[in-house]
């Protein structure tokens, strides 16, 4: 038997199942085929060396790169991002990002749970992350066994713990390079061994499960059932192994992309929304391991590394990968699906400070923590390109017009998805608990 | 003033006797058919006619016709609603075919005046039944689109400044009442993101549009406050499929009465069982138990309570104790018969993993079925009792709702310490209040007292402080079955409980101070201020009388004291409710930690006898699992008969529940005899249900899949039962299990090289895993597939010997994935 009798014999996956919980907003219909790639740069991205370039701030605030005109008339960016410069008439910058939590456990909790942790570091979340709800709101797989919500990478997948929504909401965990050879990703695509021994042991089973009680009245045993069968529609389908699979693009696309953490995790999220996958959380820290003055992830301190050869390092692998995954997404007819958001926990300091290294024992410039700006990329998803929203002051240091909060970036991305951003889900004390306690959607970027 | 209603003298029960056994009866409220007094045009009185058939009462409210003499004078709608048209006398006379009719006076007065509007009592209700105010809209904090309310009208004095002096006073104008946002934005005139929530011209419009062009009056110290409600009928026994009007009486401070049925608000707590509409009509649907109906108005709540029958013949065994006598006594009155009474085998797996959170060993099994002692099942809840998976197995229970959650610095002594105090308490059998006492009054070294580890609240993910909010919330929702959080912000919306109560327990816990000890093992408790007040409240335990607690005493002591009082109504109660669900997979009141007023129990009698038996035990914590474990409705089989597969509170058959992830894993690990090794584990143990902490939840992910708690919720329902398609991954897939399954030293591979008869293996295996032996079709199906795995070897030995093994390793995943094995049944 193999593995296409075994679904034939009726354990093909039932569609996805969502758990709604008592909603008291008017129903928003899902979407099916809108998703995001969100793209986590942990540490959070020196806004003021990349998309928020003040030219006329002293030295110790501009610091030595300067801006570069692109293909949109509003936009500039920093000069290590030449195939931005190209596309960004295909993407809009949030320049009036800002919170209060400068710690990278607090400010990513704060950024993912739209909310303010309990306890300001640490990376367990006390309330659901947004990405534990839409896997909630969306259930945990599409039709044929994608899971909805994966995380590719660490880091922000601490945050995107679902606390008192339960486990099941986790996201669907990918650790590792998918650039590297032996790159392989547990629970997709067993091995026809394996799934040969899977169809004996499921028809096994078959044989001894039969009416030994085990009715709770609650439907418990039905859905064991259930998501047995999805298990296995995931565990074997072909299309979702082949999603996962790199090797099935050209070496052309792969090299597009680069051939590194970035590039092929880039590449990777835009095969997996392509085949199903909903909210995508893909992580780069950094584009392969650190030489001595480079920081493992985008935080800049001098004491991590020098701030200048760290972006020289890892900026030109970004900016391939990041224009190359939105000149693909918009080639391919994408864009209007597919929004990608690329954000950190938040901005780094708008003033350079000056110490020595950890690791080099020389003085090296670096930006600290600063959550009173950062700024945030958004492209796709129906958005219009080429826009600048908000602004900071003359020094990057605060928002001076349009400030908003990330809850407000979340309206817009569970609007896209489908999602109502009016949501109320009950806690453990039954409790009505608003998803967005607060936050309205970023106008400049709803599909016009 | 509107819909109000006069006191009025007790007239007595007005019947009236049929020629064809049916007798109705009428009432305007609390059951007494006196004379309806509507004062004011916009006054009304919802009517309830009940009608007796025989020994069976039904409502008959819908169903009667009324008829009203002389005509013009009121209006009596089908529903029973009676409504003034000008002022006069008259009588209502109902009629019922089959029964003789029966009457009752009207009499109308002041329908030329209009009656004054009343903000706090009028205006607040309608806003709240309209959901205005609720969490999801304009009473969510801060408001929704720059419009706030109280939540749900709590507070209207606030309510009062938001409507009328925000937004430029363009809320209520008096000059223009219909051009007010108030208006054009509830019925829709003005587009409105929550929708129209009330026509022109409707009875909510023009209440709130005469408010507003009285000129928005609104006295905050008016002595006319409502004192409390009430509700008839509260319940009784009902067919399924029937239906009851409710009436809703406001008691005022001033003593006046008024019928608010068509003013409060109606929630059914169970709404698979009974529908309630906004008018306090409920229709109960086609399935039977007890269900029950939330009722509120302004801070007041009442509940109704019915019983819904299925009507067949019930014998139930004898009874074994009082539990027995009232669980019988209600699946009697609802005409529910029980399931036939379980096996050995299944009592005995029930019990242990119950009581002792394990199989039972494959010789234990054998020696229970062999025994014929006629008290052997109670026998063997005393070995459980005294075994030692009993101590860890509630002592997993209690750290968890304490919290014992490691944090990322702290040495594991710590958590260890804590784990061990409670194991041992529970181990020595410690009275329950003792237990509890230690817990809350705990001072000093935790070297000395672990006890005031309890008291380590985190304040970020490395340093420790005392919270008195978190400790108060939890205090009440662990000991009392309380929830009392929501009234840190606001009135509880479903129970008595107001800021102040929350405050005033709170108070117990102020001025404590947590530090670190001599070692980083180490941390001590003081009082550090002399203080024993929150937000300028002195203590109080819930329901309570304020204390008069000198500062310079630690309150603590006063709360502990309250707790162990013979009379106090929650802590013995929430105590048995909890350990009820423990056996039964519910409380007597569900959720367990959520007792109050609006949420019943199932069996109020049962829930009081219980905590009497436990005061009168001196709470004594094994004498309650011994009732229960030795009672008949525990001892009842799973398997549903022609009527029970439905039910889900009345304990006429044992509900299967799902192992809990701990002791699930440790079953998996018996059944495969592949153990654990826990590094840095003081008690050098092999069993998860022993981990005194959190800290291998990350480690083994499985227990996280199958929802073992954060150890950081003082919540029941922490604890995740339900079935999720990351368990069905753990369980098809993970290595965590098919490298138990495969283990070199396990099951598999002992029966593999084992020269025993093959049968008997089996029948241990099945011992093991089921705690019965395998039915026939059952062993031939688990020989014949290891044999044609041999088989396939052809007469190539070590194949043969390889593919027995996988065999056998297919057999044991498809007994751990059996739905026998995952409950328990």
């Amino acid at each position: 038997m193999n593995r296409r009798e075994l679904l034939r014999l009726g354990m093909m996956a039932a569609p996805a199942l969502a758990m709604p919980l008592r909603a008291a907003s008017p129903i928003v219909t899902p979407k099916k085929d809108t998703n995001i790639i969100f793209i986590w740069l942990p540490g959070g991205l020196p806004h003021m060396d990349m998309y928020d370039m003040k030219p006329d701030a002293p030295i110790e605030y501009r610091g030595i790169y300067s801006p570069i005109k692109t293909n949109a008339p509003d936009i500039q960016v920093s000069e290590l991002l030449p195939r931005h410069a190209k596309i960004a008439d295909k993407f809009s910058i949030i320049r009036s990002m800002h919170h209060e939590f400068t710690d990278h456990g607090g400010g990513s909790k704060r950024f993912m749970m739209a909310r303010q942790p309990k306890i300001p570091n640490g990376t367990i979340n006390d309330s659901p992350a947004i990405s534990a709800v839409i896997k909630q709101q969306l259930g945990p797989l599409s039709d044929y066994g994608m899971p909805s919500v994966i995380g590719l990478g660490y880091g922000s997948v601490g945050t995107m713990g679902p606390a008192w929504l339960g486990q099941a909401h986790a996201p669907f965990l990918v650790p590792g390079n998918p650039s590297t050879p032996g790159f392989k990703v547990s629970n997709i695509g067993v091995d026809d061994k394996m799934a040969n021994r899977l169809v004996d042991r499921m028809m096994l089973l078959e044989g001894f499960d039969k009416g030994q009680g085990s009715n709770d009245g609650k439907g418990t045993a039905e859905a064991i059932h259930k998501f047995n069968d999805q298990a296995l529609a995931m565990l074997t389908s072909e299309k979702v192994k082949d999603a996962f699979d790199l090797s099935k693009e050209a070496k052309s696309v792969r090299e597009r992309y680069g051939m590194n953490d970035f590039g092929q995790k880039g590449l990777l999220a835009r095969r997996l929304v392509e085949n199903g996958a909903r909210f995508v959380n893909v992580n780069w820290s950094a584009p392969a391991s650190p030489p001595k003055t480079c920081a493992g992830n985008w935080d800049c301190h001098a004491v991590n590394c020098n701030l200048h050869k760290d972006l020289e390092w890892r900026l030109g692998p970004y900016d391939q990968a990041l224009s190359a995954l939105i000149e693909d997404i918009y080639q391919r007819g994408m864009a209007d699906n597919t929004m990608i958001v690329v954000t950190g926990e938040f901005g780094h300091t708008p003033r350079i400070n000056n110490q020595s290294g950890t690791k080099t024992g020389v003085l090296q410039p670096g930006r600290d923590h600063w959550a009173k700006a950062m700024s945030v990329l958004v492209s796709g998803g129906g958005t219009r390109g080429g826009q600048i929203i908000g602004a900071t002051n003359s020094k990057g240091e605060y928002p001076i017009d349009r400030a908003m909060t990330p809850n407000d970036l979340w309206v817009n991305m569970l609007m896209h998805l489908g999602v109502d951003h009016n949501l109320v889900l009950r806690d453990e004390l039954n409790r009505p608990i608003p998803v967005l306690p607060f936050g309205k959607p970023i106008k400049e970027l709803l599909t016009s | 003033m509107l819909k109000r209603l006069i006191p009025a003298l007790l007239l007595g029960l007005v019947c009236a006797h049929a020629r064809a056994n049916t007798e109705i009866s009428i009432a305007a409220r609390m059951g007494e058919p006196q004379a309806i007094v509507l004062s004011g045009k916009t006054s009304s009185q919802q009517l309830v006619v009940t009608a007796k058939d025989g020994t069976k009462l039904w409502d008959a409210t819908h169903k009667v016709t009324y008829q009203v003499k002389p005509a013009g004078i009121v209006i009596c709608q089908p529903s029973g609603l009676v409504k003034p048209i000008k002022n006069g006398k008259g009588t209502i006379t109902v009629q019922l075919s089959g029964a003789a009719p029966v009457s009752i006076h009207f009499e109308v007065s002041d329908t030329e005046k209009e009656s004054a509007a009343d903000f706090a009592n009028e205006v607040i209700p309608i806003l709240t039944r309209s959901s205005c105010n609720s969490g999801a809209c304009h009473g969510k904090a801060g408001g929704r689109n720059g419009f706030r309310l109280s939540l749900l009208g709590y507070e209207p004095e606030k309510d009062f400044r938001y409507i009328v002096y925000e937004n430029r006073g363009r809320r209520a104008s008096p000059a223009a009442p219909d051009q007010s946002l108030l208006l054009q934005k509830a019925t829709g005139e003005i587009p409105h993101e929550g929708g129209v929530r009330w026509e022109i011209g409707s009875e909510s419009y023009n209440a709130i549009r005469r408010w507003i062009a009285q000129g928005l009056p609104y006295d905050p110290e008016s002595p006319h406050k409502v004192e409390r409600i009430e509700l008839f009928p509260t319940g009784r026994t009902y067919q399924p499929k029937t239906s009851q009007q409710l009436v809703v009486t406001a008691i005022f401070t001033d003593g006046t009465r008024q019928d608010v049925t068509h003013m409060a608000q109606y929630e059914a707590n169970q709404e698979d069982m009974a529908e309630v509409d906004e008018n306090g009509h409920v229709e109960f649907k086609n399935l039977w138990g007890s269900t029950s109906v939330l009722v509120r108005f302004k801070e007041h709540v009442a509940t109704f309570f019915g019983n819904i029958t299925l009507g067949e013949m019930v014998n139930t065994p004898p009874a074994k104790n009082f539990i027995d006598e009232q669980v019988f006594k209600k699946l009697k009155l609802l005409g529910l018969p029980p399931s036939a009474p379980c096996d050995d085998p299944t009592f005995l797996r029930r019990v242990s993993l119950d009581v002792a959170g394990r199989l039972p060993t494959v010789d234990e099994i054998k020696s229970f079925l062999a025994d014929k002692d006629l008290k052997k099942r109670s026998q063997a809840v005393e070995r459980l009792l005294d075994d030692p998976g009993y101590a860890h197995n509630f002592a997993n229970k209690w750290t968890s709702l304490l919290r014992n959650k490691r944090s990322r610095y702290d040495g594991a002594r710590v958590t260890f310490a804590f784990y061990d105090w409670v194991h041992n308490a529970i181990k020595q059998n410690m009275p329950y209040d003792e237990f509890v006492k230690s817990i809350i009054t705990a001072s000093g070294e935790s070297n000395a007292n672990p006890s005031v580890l309890w008291y380590r609240s985190f304040k970020n993910d490395k340093d420790f402080v005392v919270e008195p909010k978190e400790k108060s919330e939890d205090f009440a929702q662990i000991f009392l079955g309380i929830r009392i959080a929501c009234a840190q912000c606001h009135h509880h919306p479903f129970d008595q409980w107001s800021q102040k109560d929350y405050s005033a327990l709170t108070a117990f816990f102020s001025g404590l101070n947590i530090k670190p000890g001599a070692s980083k093992d180490e941390l001590v408790l003081v009082r550090a201020k002399k203080q024993n007040q929150f937000n300028n409240t002195a203590p109080a335990a819930l329901g309570g009388e304020e204390l008069e607690i000198s500062k310079y005493k630690d309150p603590r002591f006063s709360l502990a004291n309250w707790i162990s009082k013979n009379d106090n109504p929650y802590f013995a109660k929430s105590f048995v409710n909890r350990y009820w669900k423990q056996f039964f997979g519910r409380g007597l009141v569900d959720p367990i930690d959520d007792m109050r007023v609006t949420n019943p129990p199932s069996h109020p009698e049962l829930l009081d006898q219980l905590a009497e038996h436990f005061v009168k035990n001196h709470f004594d914590m094994k004498s309650v699992i011994r009732l229960i474990c030795n009672s008949q409705t525990y001892q009842f089989s799973s398997t549903p008969n022609k009527h029970n597969a439905g039910d889900q509170q009345n304990y006429s058959r044992f509900i299967p529940r799902r192992l809990p992830a701990e002791i699930f894993l440790d079953s998996i690990n018996d059944v495969t005899e592949m153990h654990e090794s826990f590094d840095n584990q003081e008690t050098g143990t092999t069993r998860v249900l022993y981990l005194p902490d959190d800290q291998y939840n990350t480690r083994i992910p499985f227990l996280q899949t199958f929802g073992r708690p954060k150890m950081d919720s003082a919540s029941d329902s922490a604890r995740k039962t339900e079935a999720t398609v990351n368990q069905s991954l753990a369980m098809i897939n993970s290595s965590e299990i098919l490298r138990r399954i495969s283990y070199s030293g396990g099951r598999a591979a002992r029966m593999a090289k084992s020269k025993d008869d093959i049968n008997g293996q089996i029948d241990e295996l099945f011992l093991q895993a089921f705690a019965r032996y395998p039915r026939k079709d059952e062993k031939q199906r688990a020989v014949k597939y290891i044999q044609s795995k041999v088989d396939l070897a052809g007469k190539n030995t070590s194949l043969q010997a390889n593919n027995k093994k996988e065999g056998i390793e297919d057999l044991l995943w498809a007994l751990i994935n059996t739905k026998e094995f995952m409950f328990n049944n």
